[in-house]
């Protein structure tokens, strides 16, 4: 088993570099594949008159002037042994693990990346309990009651829930319960759950229910046809032949078979969430890491554009990792 | 220069021409009460009230701030804003209507010595800083050498100190040049209370320059540099209590702002604590002012256009909105140094083909875009004259003598076609619009124009690059500007004489070179009488016309909500949006 998971770390460890790489490849150089040079892509961080030392100082700070697999394994190198930037005024220690330093905001990428962490996961714990809960739970009624009105009532709400996008959703219902009846805050509001905890509750409200509405109706669908099979299987005619109640066949032996391909997927939707749920953030104006992502974008601020993508890779990547884990736990075969 | 471009293309909806003249139905009435009514703001104080220290006032915008530091930022909503927590040397008087500057920090609007070369200010007794600790005359000289000088460390403000003041020493700013005793030569503090600038060349719009945020106090001891804009050390009636980038401003009422020091009651915080959330949604914006969860835009850039047919189609919200002239002109650049448009008669024949109505309903029309601009000024700035060189009825153009110019231009340069390109910014949607009808009429007196969309921040290797234009003949360009301060010189002179002819990041994409300009340019600066000043401001304005340089397409407009809740709202002209500093809520 330990051989297991140290095999799937190094592998975790060559993904991450990958992803760093084709990142870096994305933001540093494919620019210049499309007619930019080094001092077009350093000319927006200095101001109208730029002189052409000021273009210089910035292709150097980004490491511009440098060749790509030098700038590449220095900024790995950086993110393990940590380094220094000079703002101008003063030198400023980062330490690992150092994801750079924007010289937009004049702010290290992993502290701002850590202070945004908490909306995040605000939204992503949330929204997953209540998509996870609705989703599995209108799957497993729909199953059991199959062609009932139930369940075509519930199918019909999944295809509805899949084909509606958060920014519409969201408007569709901060208007009435924010905007007329002002049963929940406006859109934009959110207080951290350390300051008020009842306030953080309702301002997280909108947002969970756009984000795990979509999602729920996935996992509705999912746990439906699971169950479907799982049902129609010969041990759960067995249980049902031993005279076990009906509770006890659908809890007991349907649903954990049924479950386990969900707890896999939500595992990898709830780090992808975690990684940034950008439509929400947007929608709702909430500065997480989504909303980090597209800001630093739309500023080309490379090193924080760097860190986010790796940030979020990483999550991917752990949840992979951890759910391989809970396999190989599972199903000794998976360890070969 | 340029305002953010986003707040300036913003929605904004007009009653064609002359919309600034329908408001104040009471003529000039400031002190109305329940006298919201729409376009009030322009000529009145909306919801006049002298309480202080009232309740929240909630600002949002749907961008960031592009710094907090007095010394870093080029965008007029920023510096609409930091008069809540800074004091510069001369501002904007508090009412509407025609700007007029007036002493802030400074006793008077300073002493100019006869030959136009030395200005000399006074600092107020007793202003002092958040802290309690005193303003000096120093810290006002560290505030202009920071942000003029500092450029390598603050890089986004204006220049212009660097550009007008004497500088024998080549300074090179206080965070190379670490030496505190270390100053350009063209600034001089005899003592705590006196500040002495030194000009290359006489200039009367000095004042003007005065209203830059460059002039706001920076103590040398609290200046962090690039991070200063952090914890700004608070001048002003509010004290700067936090800023997080990309998240809110906070601000709270000054215990320690020495009123006496401010005679005209320019900063008087009327509300307690003053939020301002950036980065919010921009339809979020618009639903929290209609909803009353939020006070004010700060972006002045107008609600959306979805927004404004609700605000107008609305009696109650259309009164509770305005829809200012934003300062920003629209126009196309011809310039003068390329073939065959170096020849005036081929630029004439550009001034008679546009159809400046076609380009108005591609602007977004009269509701949505601005009016018709026939001069290079706005009609906000001072030294605007009406005035129309190439008048034509309904503004649709004149084919006829466009014709007829095109045909002398090419007689004489004995040519049979004309080819160019046309450059437009792709991240402006209302520019490829107009890039298209400018196409059409082009096409319609035998001119060949080619596209070239690009994006703004590639400006400066596209249209503003010397080089890029004439490589690509690219003799056209649709582009929008808006002045520093408002005057004649802060408007025209980086677009029509040589200062703004630069090989890379040019402002006078024209290239217009004329003797006549700038000389009537060099006699404004040395003119002191303000009306014979913007008289000639008036005359370079339409001489740059008959030079047929630059066509003046739009003066933008952006409609404006003023929530009934707030108190003191009226149009600063200076900055085409709400003046914030006097803002309330009731």
């Amino acid at each position: 088993m330990l051989t297991f998971i140290v095999r799937r770390l190094f592998a975790v460890v060559g993904l991450l570099l990958v992803v760093a790489l084709v990142t870096m490849v994305i933001f540093y150089e494919m620019p210049q594949w499309g007619g930019q040079t080094p001092a077009t892509m350093a000319v927006q961080y200095v101001g109208k008159q730029p002189s052409p030392a000021a273009i210089q100082g910035v292709i150097h700070r980004f490491g511009f002037d440098r060749s790509f697999p030098v700038q590449y394994i220095d900024y790995i190198r950086t993110i393990v042994t940590g380094t220094t930037f000079s703002d101008g005024t003063q030198d400023i220690a980062c330490h690992a693990p150092c994801l750079g330093y924007s010289f937009r905001n004049y702010q290290q990428v992993w502290p701002t990346i850590l202070s945004d962490l908490p909306v995040t996961l605000s939204i992503a714990v949330g929204a997953g309990v209540l998509w996870l809960f609705f989703g599995v739970a209108s799957g497993l009624a729909s199953a059991v009651r199959k062609g009932s009105l139930l369940d075509r009532a519930s199918m019909v709400t999944a295809l509805l829930g899949i084909s509606l996008p958060v920014y519409f959703l969201a408007p569709l219902l901060s208007l009435p319960l924010a905007y007329r009846w002002s049963i929940l805050p406006a859109p934009g509001s959110y207080v951290g759950i350390l300051s008020d905890p009842g306030q953080w509750f309702l301002d997280m409200i909108l947002p969970w229910t756009c984000l795990a509405f979509g999602l729920a109706a996935l996992y509705t669908r999912l746990t439906r046809a699971g169950m479907l099979d799982v049902l129609s299987e010969d041990f759960v005619r067995t249980a049902r032949a031993k005279g076990l109640s009906e509770r006890r066949v659908i809890f007991k032996h349907a649903l954990r078979a049924a479950l386990t391909p969900i707890i896999t997927i939500f595992g990898m939707d709830f780090a992808t969430v975690l990684g940034g749920a950008v439509l929400v953030e947007i929608t709702f104006s909430m500065k997480g890491i989504g909303f980090l992502a597209i800001t630093s974008i739309q500023n080309g601020d490379f090193p924080m554009m760097m860190g986010v993508t790796l940030f979020a890779a990483a999550f991917i990547v752990l949840a992979n990792l951890l759910v391989d884990v809970l396999y190989a736990v599972a199903d000794p075969r998976v360890r070969l | 220069m340029h305002k953010p471009r986003i707040a300036a293309y913003a929605a904004a909806a007009a009653l064609a021409l002359g919309a600034a003249a329908c408001g104040g139905g009471s003529s000039g009435n400031t002190g109305a009460h329940g006298s919201a009514a729409y376009n009030v703001g322009l000529s009145g104080i909306v919801n006049k009230s002298p309480a202080t220290g009232h309740g929240t006032l909630r600002l949002e915008q749907s961008s960031d701030l592009q710094s907090t530091d007095p010394g870093n930022s080029y965008f007029g909503a920023d510096w609409d804003v930091m008069r809540l927590y800074t004091r510069s040397l001369v501002t904007f008087a508090e009412s509407p209507g025609p700007v007029k500057l007036v002493p802030d920090l400074a006793t008077d609007l300073g002493t100019m010595s006869a030959d136009g070369l030395t200005w000399t200010f006074h600092l107020v007794k007793g202003a002092t800083y958040t802290d309690g600790s005193p303003i000096t005359a120093q810290d006002v000289a560290y505030g202009i050498e920071r942000s003029n000088w500092g450029q390598e460390v603050l890089p986004n403000g204006p220049t212009y100190f660097k550009q007008l003041l004497t500088d024998t020493t080549n300074y090179q700013g206080p965070y190379t040049d670490k030496n505190p005793a270390d100053h350009p030569s063209g600034i001089e503090t005899p003592d705590s209370d006196t500040i002495v600038f030194h000009l290359v060349k006489p200039f009367a719009d000095f004042d003007d320059v005065l209203t830059l945020p460059s002039t706001v106090p920076v103590p040398r001891a609290k200046d962090t540099g690039a991070t200063y804009y952090e914890h700004v050390l608070s001048s002003g009636a509010y004290t700067f209590d936090s800023y997080a980038v990309g998240k809110e401003l906070d601000l709270s009422a000054s215990p320690n702002f020495n009123a006496a020091s401010d005679p005209l009651r320019l900063h008087v915080a009327h509300a307690a604590r003053i939020v301002d959330k950036v980065d919010v949604s921009a339809q979020t914006v618009d639903q929290d002012l209609l909803h009353g969860t939020t006070d004010v835009d700060q972006s002045g850039a107008g609600v959306q256009t979805a927004t404004q047919s609700q605000v107008l189609g609305n009696p109650r919200l259309k009164a509770e909105a305005d829809d200012p002239i934003t300062g920003l002109l629209t126009y196309l650049t011809i310039n003068t140094t390329i073939k065959p448009f170096d020849n005036i008669d081929c630029r004439k024949a550009v001034e008679w083909a546009i159809d400046k109505s076609a380009v108005q309903t591609a602007f977004g029309g009269g509701i949505g875009g601005g009016d018709i601009a026939t001069t290079v000024l706005p009609p906000t700035v001072p030294g605007y004259v009406q005035q129309d060189l190439y008048q034509t009825p309904g503004h649709t153009g004149d084919l006829a003598k466009a014709k007829a110019e095109i045909a002398t231009c090419k007689a004489a340069e004995h040519i049979t076609d004309i080819t160019t390109q046309v450059g437009y910014y792709i991240d402006q949607p209302k520019d490829k619009p107009v890039a298209d009808v400018v196409q059409q009429n082009l096409a319609a007196i035998g001119i060949t124009a080619t596209e070239d969309g690009f994006k703004y921040s590639q400006l400066s290797i596209k249209a503003g690059s010397q080089s890029y234009v004439k490589q690509n003949n690219e003799a056209l360009f649709i582009t929008a500007w808006a002045a520093d301060f408002p005057s004649g010189y802060g408007f025209l002179d980086q677009i029509l004489t040589p200062d703004g002819i630069k090989p890379t990041g040019e402002s006078n994409y024209s290239e217009l070179d004329d003797p006549a300009v700038d000389s009537l340019m060099a006699t404004a600066l040395k003119t002191t009488d303000p009306d014979a000043r913007n008289a000639l401001y008036a005359q370079i304005d339409q001489q740059a016309l008959k030079d047929a340089a630059l066509v003046p397409m739009i003066d933008s407009r952006a409609l404006m909500l003023r929530p009934s809740n707030v108190t003191n709202a009226y149009i600063e002209q200076a900055y085409g949006m709400y003046d914030y500093q006097a803002l309330g809520v009731q």
